[in-house]
């Protein structure tokens, strides 16, 4: 399989500050990734390097193979989806509307959306819960529901790398675990996911590969067992972490 | 979605279709239908005819080009700012046309001086706002909105300068101008061909449009060339605004209104929007001219008068509801 993105020496900063140093980051099919770091360490800023609408200090992104930097918007946006942290509404649009722009990159400049494009959105809205009330506005919707149709967009795009900006922000409890659980059938799929997530708990359950940044261009990843332990959180949050048994893996909580 | 959109411009054409009917037949010399279709289409020459081929047709085209102009500027100044109340005036074009305009009048000069200077102000604002708006740093809404505000309150302050300055005798046509009238207009031909022109070049990115009306980071993050699709947002509403305002002067609420109208009733899609902002707003102007130089005959008005009494409780009355 080749690997969906690799990253060569790859430096990124913002406003002066050094989010990472030569990073080589490689992301396979399948796989679930989580970032975790501090407030304001540069999680964003990576993820949308990563995505291709920020450029890079020093060093390569390669998508399956190809030089982020010569593909087109459009090319890169059917291999790589976002998820921004936040959305706007400023005008009046209905669910199924804003969730069909989804599959802008897949069509032609004069072409509408087909049949089967409202299908595929339909089919993202029902999976997130929205399906009953697709031709309601989108302003109308409360912060969790709003950022269900941002994931149900995100389906309806459906690349092979999803990068989300915390998943679960605005979302109750229960919905934060089933918004999880959809997206790790997807990678059970073949879609590969990176996301930045603030609960180091959701991190431990749902990611199989973990990058923290500890500021100041400095970083540590691998698998989630060997990477996340007291003694790294505790370093990365700069406040001491403890583990604590649970059912069937460690919970860390704030010393 | 495209039935929709396509029924909605089915309806939009037979309200313009009814408009121009009544534009045409309506005046001092009021025609039938057969009337008007002798004076249009009919092979005897005479007093008729030359008053709809002449007077009304000209002046028509006028009024429907300034109308589908400046709605369709301001249905792509709100997705470029983001705001739905911006409008084609925002960012201080209209300001720097009549500065123009009001300059070359004060002068005494007239006819296509004035048409000149308007759209000289025009382009000079717009190139003004473009390079201040840039500056340093990155090309935010937020930057673009302040720094075009700004740049207005400095052309109203220069119009406010003019007026006080002038002699008496030229104030009437000063303040038409700035009101927005048609009667002056010399030729409709250009602002009618931009218009067309424009929205042709335009169209193919209309989906890009509905993206980036969902913010930039979405946007580019859909594949949208921000970039690129900002600078053809601002040249392309700058021009439209200029050729309108040159046209007829600043004729207010259209490209406020109009928009809002449409998504209201449920044509929010920039596929449908625009060519529907197109149509309405042409037959908005066409409409509000017809009653501006009838309600009062032989007394004209100037269109912009009419175009807000319309405009200003249509649109308290959408706040409203929001």
């Amino acid at each position: 399989m080749p690997n969906l993105i690799e990253t060569t020496a790859l430096t990124v900063e913002i406003a002066g500050k050094q989010v990472c140093r030569n990073l080589g980051f490689t992301v396979t099919p399948g796989e679930c990734w989580g970032i975790l770091g501090v407030n304001g360490v540069g999680k964003t800023t990576l993820l949308h390097t990563l995505a291709g609408v920020r450029a890079p200090a020093a060093g390569e992104i390669l998508v399956e193979g190809t030089p982020l930097s010569v593909m087109t918007r459009k090319e890169a946006a059917r291999k790589i989806g976002l998820l921004p942290q936040t959305s706007e509404d400023p005008f009046p649009s209905t669910l199924l509307e804003t969730a069909l722009i989804g599959r802008h990159p897949y069509l032609g400049r004069l072409e509408w959306e087909s049949n089967k494009d409202e299908a595929i959105a339909k089919h993202a809205l029902a999976l997130l819960g929205l399906g009953a009330i697709q031709e309601r506005l989108a302003h109308t919707l409360s912060g969790g529901e709003r950022r269900l149709l941002s994931l149900a967009t995100l389906l309806t795009q459906d690349p092979p790398l999803y990068l989300l900006d915390e998943p679960s922000n605005h979302l109750d409890l229960h919905q934060q675990i089933a918004v999880l659980d959809l997206l790790r059938e997807r990678t059970h799929a073949g879609t590969a996911m990176v996301m930045v997530l603030h609960d180091v708990n959701l991190a431990v359950r749902y990611c199989n590969r973990i990058l923290l940044l500890y500021g100041e261009g400095q970083t540590e990843q691998g698998d989630m067992e060997t990477v996340v332990n007291e003694e790294t959180l505790s370093r990365l949050y700069r406040h001491r972490v403890v583990a604590l048994a649970g059912e069937d893996r460690n919970v860390f909580l704030p010393g | 979605m495209f039935a929709r959109a396509r029924n909605a411009l089915i309806l939009l054409s037979l309200l313009a279709l009814c408009a121009w009917y009544m534009a045409l037949a309506l005046g001092s010399v009021p025609l039938d239908t057969g009337g008007l279709w002798q004076a249009l289409f009919g092979d005897q020459s005479g007093l008729e005819r030359d008053i709809v081929l002449r007077l009304r047709l000209p002046r028509g085209v006028a009024g429907f080009a300034t109308g589908a102009l400046l709605a369709t500027a301001g249905a792509l100044m709100q997705v470029l700012l983001r705001n739905p109340l911006a409008d084609p005036y925002v960012l201080g074009i209209s300001g720097g046309a009549a500065v123009g305009a009001l300059g070359v009048l004060w002068l005494g000069w007239g006819g296509a001086w004035v048409e000149a200077a308007a759209f000289a102000g025009a382009m000079l604002s717009m190139a003004l706002v473009f390079g201040l708006a840039r500056g340093k740093g990155d090309w935010t809404p937020t930057r673009l909105l302040l720094t075009g505000v700004i740049v207005a309150a400095g052309w109203g302050a220069l119009i406010t300068f003019i007026l006080a300055m002038a002699p008496e005798a030229g104030l009437r046509g000063m303040l038409f101008w700035l009101m927005g009238d048609l009667s002056a207009s010399a030729t409709p031909w250009p602002a009618a061909a931009i218009a067309l022109i424009g929205l042709v070049a335009v169209m193919p990115f209309a989906r890009d449009f509905n993206v980036l009306a969902r913010g930039e980071l979405t946007a580019a993050s859909l594949g949208v060339n921000i970039s690129f699709l900002r600078r053809l947002i601002y040249v392309t509403a700058s021009l439209f605004t200029a050729a309108a305002v040159t046209t007829a002067g600043s004729v207010g609420f259209v490209g406020l209104i109009v928009p809002h109208l449409l998504r209201l009733a449920g044509v929010g899609d920039m596929r449908a929007l625009l060519p529907g902002a197109a149509i309405a707003g042409g037959t908005l102007v066409l409409l509000a001219d017809t009653l501006a130089r009838t309600v009062i005959a032989p007394q004209q008005l100037p269109v912009g008068v009419i175009t807000a009494f319309i405009g200003v409780p249509v649109f308290l009355y959408l706040l409203r509801r929001r």
